[in-house]
């Protein structure tokens, strides 16, 4: 099922197509664009759209970097990475594409090279039809959203909620004094309407599964609280490492920041949720930022119920990996945790006491994403003991990946003269999973973007909340005198002391 | 060709009685219970393939369908002279898709095979509505011309929900899509239509729709008066514009136009059409010289405005090989032309896009309302 947003169709042609708006004509300026993410992602990405007749002829691109490049050796360059990471084969598309890509050297932090970027702009609108359309994407280090943001404001380029956009890669902040600044910093040059926080985890698919799951089935809601279910695992594991990322991750303080703080909120969230009014961007955001404001990371007399470890040497695949403190630039002796468990709270009526624990994870034994609610015990058990005893609570899982698709484990009689039960589970993937190939989660954030259809970025308030709840862990673990960190094998399923921070009568599941 | 995963039976067909056929599904579900084989069924899947003969013959398409769409899958195919009349044959088997990891996926389908002839065909509808899985849709896939089948196909339009056909296969295009426009707007049936052949076209549709987006575009829709249909015609065979007459009927009955008369004479096709404020639009149909492969496909399409000049002109055409589209316009002062790929679509992949589509397909409706009055005005 295909949610679509409600948009007047002006062109009557469009009527019964799978897309029933394409993005207005309009240029995307990518600064950092001689980056890996344009490369690899970006432009692969936008590609493939334009594969699939899902941006208008006159789309265009234009990469502001410092490198002196011309516009061919841009091209050529995109091309390779085309190549290399489209989702299909480089084809007869590629020339007329690549046509409408264009290069612009320039200062990130000089105001004249934004005055210049201008003036090219507007030569490219009257060149390619674009009407003064505009987005910006910010595929830079973090340390360079103030200039550009800035700058753009300072040559007027800050344009309205009609004909501009800036797109803002995560991290956005490594701390909630940070992103409030940033936020604001942000606002300062650009309405909220006009900016698009970046969090490619969740693609669309993802989101609507599981609110088409919770909210477009009468039978599950009903259950979905704290009177029935006994508490929510909530799983991203990784099998690499931080593979050349080392001292990016490193400095950013590892998988709290890099994971917890946006993507498993982010499922918390949609898990937690009450039902928004409508499929519409602030309304399902509003009901995002409720629930993490009710969310704290719950603590016992023995401090926060957070374990963080780091990878040892150990065996992934049947390939020996090395240890965290051994990958290139790593510091010696870094105390950044690889994996991060904790068990989460929120305080609110439908959730009260029922723990949330989120685990994440690299050098994992295998990739999965998964959100597995388990339900309570039944309050009465009729069954003679023996058979009691074999009775297991049932479990709804929701895997994002691989293989998307729910799960159910039912209890069910064994074919047999007496009663002995068996755990069943019901096990149904998605269509997108039966060898079609799905749409890279960059495709749908660009062409979200390009639409003005926010429901996928994050708002102010949502990145600060989720900020906000692991403050106190950031306080806890930022603290160099903080000696808590364990270690794990690689190719586990992480330290011994995330399984004790399970409260008693449970336990992590066997994944 | 497909890249559909490979099925492993759950169950080899076995020859059943057709009354035995329910039981014998039970007993191959109760026999996989500890294998932990799952059924899932979205919809009973009716395909008539009157050249089925051989019933191990799990068809890659229909095995790529009932892997994406769990369902059971009745095939109904005419028995050869080798079968006594009357008389029903019966085929019972499940399958299991293989994942890429060669494990064997736990949803798996039924497929149920019925053979028979003459009237035993004709009247195999009821027979086939005491197998369809209730509160399901009924999907019917018709792989076969109307004719000489029409009676059979009427009858089970009375069983189904939904049909799928394919104007290709028509032996004689335009007699074949008159019988089934019949069917479909004066026929007893209260199920919708999906055409494989209109499927073909949404290349052409999403790139006509891609250049009338922008505003500046979307006024050169109503003065549009002049279109030019190509489509290919090989050496040796039948003219057949039955994809040039939809995409002509799908871009009237979204504009508000309306035919007043059609002038036919071989390949090509003179059409006067009205919109709302009665002025007049031509359009021509006409055939280009293609290798086989390409017979009866649109080649290209051209769009004009007198009033508006070159600033409304717009060309969609395909490579030689119609694995790609261009698309030419003007755009102000900027001449832009978009190139899109056409993936050469497998019968599996127009199916699986034709039952994506909800119930009833409206804008296929609307555009086969149109085609069936130039059919009717054509002289």
């Amino acid at each position: 099922m295909t949610i679509q947003l409600s948009a007047p169709i002006v062109n009557p042609l469009r009527e019964g197509l799978r897309l029933e708006r394409t993005p207005k004509p309009a240029i995307l300026t990518i600064f950092g664009a001689s980056g890996d993410l344009t490369e690899r992602k970006l432009i692969p990405a936008l590609y493939d759209l334009a594969r699939e007749r899902r941006l208008p002829p006159e789309f265009t691109v234009v990469g502001f970097a410092r490198r002196p490049y011309s516009d061919e050796e841009f091209r050529e360059r995109l091309k390779e990475g085309v190549a290399r990471y489209s989702r299909n084969k480089l084809g007869n598309v590629w020339e007329n594409f690549a046509r409408g890509i264009y290069y612009f050297q320039g200062d990130l932090e000089d105001p004249a090279s934004y005055q210049q970027l201008g003036e090219f702009l507007g030569k490219l609108d009257r060149e390619r039809g674009t009407q003064g359309n505009r987005a910006f994407y910010l595929a830079t280090a973090p340390s360079y959203f103030k200039p550009i943001i800035e700058n753009l404001g300072l040559a007027g380029l800050a344009g309205t909620v009609r004909n501009t956009r800036v797109v803002i890669e995560k991290p956005f902040g490594h701390d909630l004094a940070s992103a409030q600044s940033l936020n604001q910093m942000v606002q300062s040059v650009f309405q909220e309407k006009q900016v698009y926080r970046i969090d490619h985890y969740l693609g669309k698919e993802t989101v609507q599964n599981i609110l088409v799951f919770r909210f477009a089935n009468a039978i599950f809601e009903p259950l979905w609280n704290h009177r029935y279910i006994d508490h929510v695992q909530i799983t991203v594991a990784e099998t690499v490492g931080v593979e050349n990322r080392g001292p990016y991750y490193d400095e950013a303080g590892g998988a709290l920041r890099d994971m917890i703080q946006n993507h498993l909120m982010q499922m918390l969230a949609l898990t937690a949720m009450e039902p928004p009014a409508a499929f519409e961007a602030d309304t399902v955001r509003d009901e995002k930022v409720k629930v993490l404001r009710a969310t704290t990371v719950a603590r016992d007399s023995n401090g926060f119920k957070a374990v963080r470890g780091q990878y040892l040497d150990g065996w992934i695949a049947g390939e020996p990996v090395s240890a965290y403190r051994s990958e290139p630039r790593v510091r010696p002796g870094a105390k950044t945790g690889t994996y991060i468990t904790a068990r989460f709270d929120i305080n609110n009526w439908r959730w009260k006491g029922v723990p949330f624990y989120l685990r994440t994870g690299k050098r994992m034994p295998k990739r999965v994403s998964e959100i597995a609610l388990q339900f309570k015990d039944v309050p009465h058990q009729m069954f003679p003991s023996m058979v009691a005893s074999q009775v297991s609570p049932n479990i709804l899982v929701m895997r994002i990946q691989p293989d998307e698709g729910i799960s159910l484990r039912i209890e069910a009689k064994r074919p047999a003269p007496d009663i002995a039960l068996r755990s069943v589970n019901m096990d149904f993937r998605y269509g997108e999973t039966f060898e079609v190939a799905s749409p890279e989660a960059y495709e749908r954030l660009l062409l979200d973007c390009l639409l003005g259809d926010q429901t996928l970025f994050t708002r102010a308030d949502e990145v600060e909340a989720a900020w906000r709840i692991v403050m106190p862990l950031i306080h806890q673990w930022d603290n160099e005198e903080t000696n808590d960190l364990t270690f794990y094998e690689a190719g586990s399923w992480g330290p011994t002391e995330a399984s004790k921070l399970m409260d008693t009568g449970r336990r992590w599941r066997r994944l | 060709m497909t890249n559909s995963p490979p099925v492993i039976a759950l169950a080899e067909p076995l020859k059943v009685q057709v009354s035995q056929i329910n039981k014998q599904l039970s007993r191959i579900w109760s026999s996989q219970n500890d294998g932990g084989a799952t059924r899932a069924s979205t919809f009973n899947l009716l395909v008539f393939d009157p050249g089925q003969k051989d019933p191990n013959a799990v068809t890659d398409t229909v095995g790529a369908i009932a892997v994406q769409h769990p369902c059971r899958a009745i095939v109904l195919a005419a028995a050869g002279e080798d079968m006594p009349e009357p008389g029903v044959e019966a085929f019972v088997a499940a399958y299991c898709p293989v994942s890429e990891a060669g494990n064997r996926e736990t949803v798996c389908c039924e497929y149920v095979t019925l053979r028979a002839r003459g009237q035993a065909l004709v009247d195999i509808h009821t027979t086939a509505a005491s197998l369809l899985l209730p509160e399901l849709e009924t999907i019917l896939w018709w792989q076969s011309p109307l004719n000489p089948y029409l009676q059979l196909f009427t009858n089970l339009q009375k069983i189904v929900d939904r049909t799928v056909i394919d104007s290709t296969l028509f032996e004689t295009p335009e007699k074949g899509l008159i019988s089934f426009t019949n069917l479909v707007f004066r026929g007893d049936g209260r199920g919708s239509f999906g055409d494989l052949n209109w499927s073909r076209l949404t290349p052409w549709r999403e790139e006509a729709a891609l250049a009338f987006d922008s505003e500046e575009r979307a006024a050169c829709l109503g003065a549009l008066d002049g279109v030019m249909i190509e489509y290919g015609l090989a050496d040796g065979s039948a003219p057949n514009p039955v994809q040039a007459l939809l995409f002509l009927g799908w871009l009237a009955s979204r504009l508000g136009w309306q035919p007043l008369s059609v002038h036919a004479r071989d390949g090509l096709r003179q059409i006067i059409l009205t919109d709302t404020d009665q002025r007049p639009i031509q359009a021509t149909i006409r055939s280009v010289p293609v290798e086989a492969a390409l017979s009866g496909q649109l080649t290209s399409v051209g769009l004009r405005s007198e009033q508006m000049g070159a600033s409304c002109s717009t060309v969609l055409c395909s490579n030689d090989s119609t694995s790609c589209l261009r698309m030419q316009m003007n755009v102000g002062e900027a001449h832009i032309t978009q190139v899109s790929d056409v993936d050469t679509q497998t019968t599996e992949q127009l199916l699986r896009e034709a039952l994506r589509t909800p119930d009833r397909d409206i804008i296929y409706e609307q555009s086969l309302a149109v085609v069936d009055q130039m059919l009717r005005l054509t002289k």
